[in-house]
């Protein structure tokens, strides 16, 4: 056997070998290779398998409905604790007492 | 999964730009005549300061206009002295500031009644106040 075989080699090696198969079997070959391909019609046509399975869209849908509530969660909260420091900053600076009684 | 991929790059990438890249500071002179009323106290040092303490200072400038001109006078007496405190001592003011309104109103008013005889009495022995140790 060689051991350089490249693809080339192989294919005309099996095309020759298909030529030498009977008409029955080049059909029932055939016929598999159809149902293959339409197996995988939907990425070649550039739709995702997942979008057509319900419970990986489903999954998606929420992974990324978590992401963005964590996201603005995140960011509404920061945000609230600067309010609420800004405006007990301004309370503790408008107030009677001194600043240093706060602090020491 | 692509769009959970993007999405996730997005809110990381947006996510390091807001941690990551240097921020813009604004010059003393950039700030509104109203910015400038609010944080005048701090405009020596004001070209000095990060962009993450401007922008704080700029929140307070805008809440500044809501006050009565008493208050605004007690903000500017002491804005210089707050902006010496470290963050650590801010948070203890805050925290202190929230327990002290807590109590009930004739207490407070008792305590506020001891510290300004406090005051006046440090007033009298001699111009020594109290001075936050470090600024960060």
């Amino acid at each position: 056997m060689n051991e350089y075989l490249n693809i080339n080699t192989i294919r005309q090696l099996l095309n020759r070998s298909v030529a030498q198969l009977e008409p029955k079997t080049l059909a029932g070959l055939s016929a598999a290779r159809e149902q293959a391909l339409l197996r995988h019609a939907p990425e070649k046509t550039g739709r995702r398998p997942m979008a057509t399975d319900p419970r990986r869209r489903m999954v998606t849908a929420f992974a990324t409905l978590l992401v963005t509530v964590s996201l603005f969660g995140g960011v509404a909260y920061y945000w609230q604790q600067t309010q609420d420091n800004s405006e007990a900053d301004l309370a503790i600076l408008t107030d009677d007492m001194p600043v240093d009684v706060y602090v020491n | 999964m692509r769009p959970l991929r993007r999405l996730i790059s997005f809110a990381l990438a947006a996510m390091l730009a807001g941690t990551a890249l240097p921020a813009l500071a604004k010059p003393w002179t950039e700030l509104t005549p109203g910015q400038q009323e609010a944080l005048s106290p701090l405009s020596r040092e004001w070209d000095t300061l990060p962009e993450k303490k401007q922008r704080y200072y700029i929140e307070l400038a805008r809440r500044y206009h809501t006050l009565t001109p008493e208050k605004k006078h007690r903000m500017h007496e002491q804005l210089e002295y707050w902006s010496k405190l470290t963050p650590e001592q801010r948070e203890e003011a805050r925290r202190k500031y929230r327990a002290f309104k807590k109590l009930p109103p004739a207490t407070r008013e008792e305590v506020k009644q001891m510290v300004k005889e406090q005051e006046a009495q440090k007033a009298a022995s001699g111009p020594v106040a109290a001075k936050p140790e470090a600024s960060r």
